[in-house]
């Protein structure tokens, strides 16, 4: 009898574990793809550099952590705005143009993804060079919890609670405001839109921005339990995000929300497996599967 | 801009003079600048490589890596457990198994277009990186390989040869049919289709063959290293660095690759040393001005001066047509 | 007429211009050529007036923390030397002063490779002293061999380069650590004695984990050999990322096997160690592997208190001491003044190390080959006594031999194995974490 109990502890303790470890690494992952998704689907840029604003949020967290104590989650508040501007400025500055050099869309996407490539290079260095390579961190919050037997921190839980109701509110923006509006009209049909008087460019901007700020925030929340983010962390966290949404499909706010947790719950589970040091083969696996076999993705248009 | 026997004799002398340099370089240099001599070769003939089948037919891949990093892998494995066989035995084989994974991944990738075929060949390449680290780690317990150490100028001349012979399989296919061929489909796939073009034979045997042209010079660059894991060989830069170098010279052209392929590796070996990581913001900053301003990189700016030039010089003065008598 | 003349004589000129151009280059080029070749093959001066010595160091990048203690121990060295009045070289007569060059391969394999290559050919440094950690070590091993240039190297341990040290393939590197497979077998020895004399029977279950790195694979599967061939039961060996953000799913495995040792071979044991605080795990014995011996690091950007640490024990400490002798003593004293915190009891060979390379500069000059051979035959002077180099194993000295150590509540850790040379007995099992 006592036997029997111990081997359902276990693998209930197990279960658990893998359950919530996925969902919070899923809510986290949903955050950075919602963000990739709006740029991708409304301006049309495959933002190869997410991970590298990513890092950026998680930089600024850390700078105000370190020097002026600032709480993490209260710089959620600063983190956002400050890549949210940096994230606009770059759409007015580097984008708007390809926009109007480009002929055709697949020109505008296959040379906004040059540009992506190279935005990283520029990001990374400039943040190398402030703040030099070592690994940061800040342990905030790091109390366990013992959820039925399994542990995890209470940072990490925060922080995928906050990544899901950041992504539930923009789910309603969309939905019911005119904004939101807007962006799904230029998203479904750019000339359409622009002839019902939509302002396309400061939608563009703004979409892009706001995935910025999204990427940004999920980097924000990162540094608060990861200890090992550098400057060079970005494309790590792009290529996740890039998984989540040729899984969800590409332009389907549903798709990057769902595929976020499908990516999560693989990426928890290969971690807990005995092949752990395969966890990235079975991400991007994914993302070979899927686009070999419906490249649409599961939500894609 | 020359014509006639004044051309021929210019761009004969120009590479006959670059060709003679190259060869005597042993002489004269030391190892630390053949080796840089070698990795502006190398980023030569992965740039040719990449722009004989990317560059044409605008299917984008990022997976140069993975079969630089087989060849390179390759090679090493084989030198490492059988010193006796020729070289040229070893880089042809190299070769050929590239073709093969290549014939086998196209068949798979060459049906999707544009963006998911540039992300499915870099997760290919991820993929190999991943699944090979993972094979050293626990099941071989070695990590990477130690190759055998070849001298200087053996690697040096190894890595010139090959990288003649890419170039002269890059030019002498680039005007047959088969080059026209994926020119073709490059501008119009449909098009392409419609005029009788196999369009899946073609993509599959212009991917195989870029994909074996980097096998060769990835087998002849574990001639240079003493030491490779899966980290070294599959690294991101044998993917994007072709890319980006092909962009900068200019994609349509033969002489893109190249100049780009030389400018960005021996500006970067001087400068990434003087001025470390700012030279790779720079390198950033220069990549998107192109992408934005010069959409047709170095080459297509050269096309436009000389037009221009030209267009000047030929021009009859109009105002003292007109004069009047 | 005139502007057909005129427009005919322009593009003569163009072609006559390129071709003057072109020759012109050729011109400059083969000038350019000789010019080059002459210098290039001029003899050198031969007056010599200080002796370079080259590192590359990771100093930027994710090993940036634990570099930076090496390159104290690689400055303070030069600097002692040019204090006392210089290094002598035999083949000029007096004593020359130090110089140094060093460079940042920003935790990048591949750059240390390239940069090592650049000190020795084009820098054409006189000595070098060597990169931080066995996998840059391992690297860059086979360009040392070539260039014909002696290594001391410290910071690693392979017995896949070991067997290429003694069979002559890498004749010119040596070692100065205890290798992975004696390694096993010191964790072997004292986990037998444990339970044998100190725990009968109940010390018979271990856990071995490791990261993917060179360390990590080599050490993890020494221990490992080792104590399966002797019986013990292994119900966990894992491998895990060397980047590895959150060690919570291997911990889960490990409470489900529940082990009495868990022997986790790599550099996170930072990460390790406070996650088993967090989510108390608590096995009867764990070791660490490097960066967590040492002082600076533990009680200073890792941020553990004397008091969370009891218990923990150190397969990599050796040749360790505990600073017992007066010349050791006045050492870790030095360095404490430097670095404001005590030196593990391994780093005194590493000094060592250096001061053995700089000593037979002194007695046989700067020819590599005759260095090579004096670094493989001779018995030198140093911090730690009589000390020599024994290619593929670790060095011999008369005063430091201990291998394993555990930190038992103070400043820096205790040998305790082998027996003969312990300063304490080991602390058995591993009281529970403090409660904070």
């Amino acid at each position: 009898m006592v036997l029997s109990a111990q081997v359902n502890l276990i693998s209930t303790q197990n279960l658990v574990s893998i359950i919530f470890g996925g969902a919070i690494l899923g809510g986290i992952f949903s955050l950075i793809a919602v963000g990739l998704n709006l740029q991708y689907g409304v301006s049309r840029i495959l933002n190869i550099a997410i991970g590298d604003f990513l890092m950026l949020g998680s930089y600024v967290t850390f700078f105000f952590f370190t020097h002026y104590g600032v709480n993490p989650i209260v710089s959620l508040a600063i983190s956002g705005p400050i890549v949210f501007g940096l994230g606009i400025l770059i759409q007015i500055t580097v984008f708007r143009r390809i926009v109007y050099v480009s002929k055709s869309t697949e020109e505008l996407e296959t040379k906004s993804l040059l540009a992506c490539f190279a935005l990283p290079f520029i990001i990374e260095n400039v943040v190398f060079n402030i703040f030099g390579g070592n690994p940061i961190g800040t342990r905030y919050l790091s109390v366990t919890v013992n959820i039925l037997g399994a542990m995890f921190q209470a940072n990490m839980i925060l922080a995928a609670v906050m990544s899901i109701i950041i992504s539930l509110v923009m789910y309603l923006v969309l939905r019911f405001t005119s904004i939101g509006l807007a962006m799904r009209a230029i998203a479904e049909e750019p000339a359409g839109a622009q002839l019902v008087g939509i302002n396309i460019f400061k939608i563009h901007a703004l979409s892009f921005g706001i995935g910025a700020l999204f990427s940004a925030l999920a980097g924000s929340m990162l540094v608060m339990f990861y200890s090992n983010i550098t400057p060079y962390v970005g494309p790590y966290y792009t290529c996740i995000a890039l998984a989540v949404i040729i899984v969800g499909g590409m332009g389907s706010f549903i798709g990057s929300l769902l595929g976020g947790f499908f990516i999560g719950y693989v990426y928890y589970i290969s971690l807990s497996s005995s092949y752990p040091l395969l966890t990235l083969a079975f991400v991007y696996s994914c993302i070979i599967i899927v686009l070999i076999v419906r490249p649409k993705g599961f939500f894609g248009r | 801009m020359l014509r006639g026997k004044a051309a021929n004799l210019t761009i004969t002398l120009a590479i006959v003079l670059i060709l003679a340099m190259l060869a005597v370089g042993p002489l004269f240099l030391n190892t630390y600048y053949l080796s840089v001599l070698e990795y502006i070769l190398l980023f030569m003939a992965l740039s040719v490589s990449w722009q004989f089948f990317s560059g044409s037919t605008k299917y984008i891949s990022l997976g140069s890596a993975t079969f630089f990093g087989v060849g390179l892998y390759f090679a090493a494995k084989y030198l490492a457990f059988s010193i006796g066989t020729p070289l040229p035995v070893i880089v042809l084989l190299a070769g050929l198994v590239n073709f093969a994974l290549a014939l086998a991944i196209g068949l798979v990738t060459l049906r999707l277009r544009g963006i998911y075929f540039v992300i499915l060949t870099f997760s290919i390449s991820q993929v190999a990186i991943n699944v090979i680290s993972w094979y050293e780690a626990t099941v071989t317990h070695t990590l990477g390989t130690y190759i055998p150490l070849f001298t200087a100028q053996t690697s040096y001349y190894t890595m010139l040869v090959c990288a003649i012979v890419i170039l002269l399989f890059a030019i002498l296919l680039r005007r047959s049919k088969f080059g026209l061929g994926l020119k073709m489909i490059g501008e119009s796939e449909e098009a392409a289709a419609h005029v009788g073009v196999n369009t899946g034979l073609y993509k599959t045997l212009g991917f195989a063959i870029s994909a074996m042209l980097m096998g060769f010079i990835g087998a002849c660059y574990a001639t240079y290293l003493p030491y490779i894991n899966s980290d070294i060989a599959f690294d991101f830069s044998y993917s994007l660095y072709p890319a980006v170098m092909t962009l900068l010279g200019g994609v349509g052209t033969l002489l893109g690759p190249i100049i780009g392929s030389v400018t960005i590796t021996s500006l970067s070996e001087y400068l990434s040393v003087t001025l470390g990581s700012y030279f790779l913001i720079i390198l950033g900053l220069i990549l998107i001005i192109i992408v934005v301003l010069m959409p047709d990189g170095i080459m297509g700016m050269v096309g436009k001066i000389k037009t221009k030039l030209w267009s000047w010089i030929n021009e009859e003065n109009p105002k003292k047509k007109q004069l009047p008598t | 007429m005139l502007d057909k003349k005129a427009v005919k004589f322009a593009r003569n000129a163009i072609t006559r211009l390129q071709t003057v151009i072109i020759i012109a280059i050729i011109i400059v080029a083969c000038v350019i050529g000789g010019v080059s070749a002459y210098f290039l093959t001029l003899k050198p001066s031969s007056t010599k007036t200080s002796i370079v010595v080259g590192w590359v160091h990771s100093i930027t990048g994710v090993l940036g923390p634990q570099t930076a203690m090496f390159d104290v121990y690689y400055k303070q060295i030069i600097n002692n030397t040019n204090a006392a009045g210089g290094l002598y070289d035999p083949d000029v007569g007096k004593n020359l002063t130090l110089t140094y060059i060093e460079y940042d391969d920003q935790s990048v394999l591949s750059n240390c490779i390239t940069l090592t290559e650049k000190l020795i050919t084009v820098d054409k440094v006189d000595l070098m002293f060597p990169p931080v950690s066995t996998a840059f070590n391992y690297a860059v091993f086979p360009t040392y061999q070539e260039n014909q240039m002696p290594i001391i190297a410290t910071t690693f341990g392979s017995d896949i380069a070991a067997n290429e040290m003694v069979s002559g393939q890498l004749s010119y590197c040596f070692s100065v650590l205890g290798l992975p497979s004696a390694t096993g077998e010191q964790v072997l020895s004292i986990l037998q004695y444990i339970n044998q004399t100190v725990d009968p029977g109940k010390c018979n279950s271990v856990a071995v984990i490791n990261d993917d790195g060179q360390h990590g694979v080599e050490y993890g599967g020494a221990v490992y050999s080792a104590l399966q061939l002797a019986g013990f039961s292994i119900p966990v060996h894992e491998t895990y990322s060397s980047s590895i953000a959150d060690f919570t799913p291997v911990i889960n495995d490990l409470k489900a096997a529940n082990p009495d040792v868990v022997v986790n071979c790599g550099y996170e044991g930072a990460l390790f160690t406070g996650q088993c605080i967090s989510e108390g795990y608590n096995p009867k014995l764990i070791f660490n592997g490097p960066s967590m011996e040492c002082p600076g690091l533990v009680y200073g950007p890792f941020g553990f208190t004397k008091s969370d640490l009891v218990g923990l024990m150190q397969y990599d400490g050796w040749p360790a001491s505990a600073y017992t002798t007066p010349a050791l003593a006045a050492w870790a004293t030095s360095q404490y003044g430097l670095t404001g915190a005590y030196p593990f009891p391994a780093a005194c060979v590493f000094y060592a190390a250096l001061q053995i390379l700089l000593l037979a500069e002194a007695k046989v000059g700067l020819n590599h080959v005759k260095l090579r051979d004096a670094l493989a035959t001779d018995t030198f002077t140093t911090i730690v006594g009589q000390t020599k180099l024994v290619q593929g194993s670790s060095m011999q000295c008369s005063l430091a031999n201990g291998t394993i150590c555990q930190w038992q509540g103070q400043t820096l850790m205790q040998v305790v194995w082998p027996l003969s040379a312990a300063s304490a007995s080991i602390i058995y099992p591993k009281p529970a974490w403090p409660s904070s």
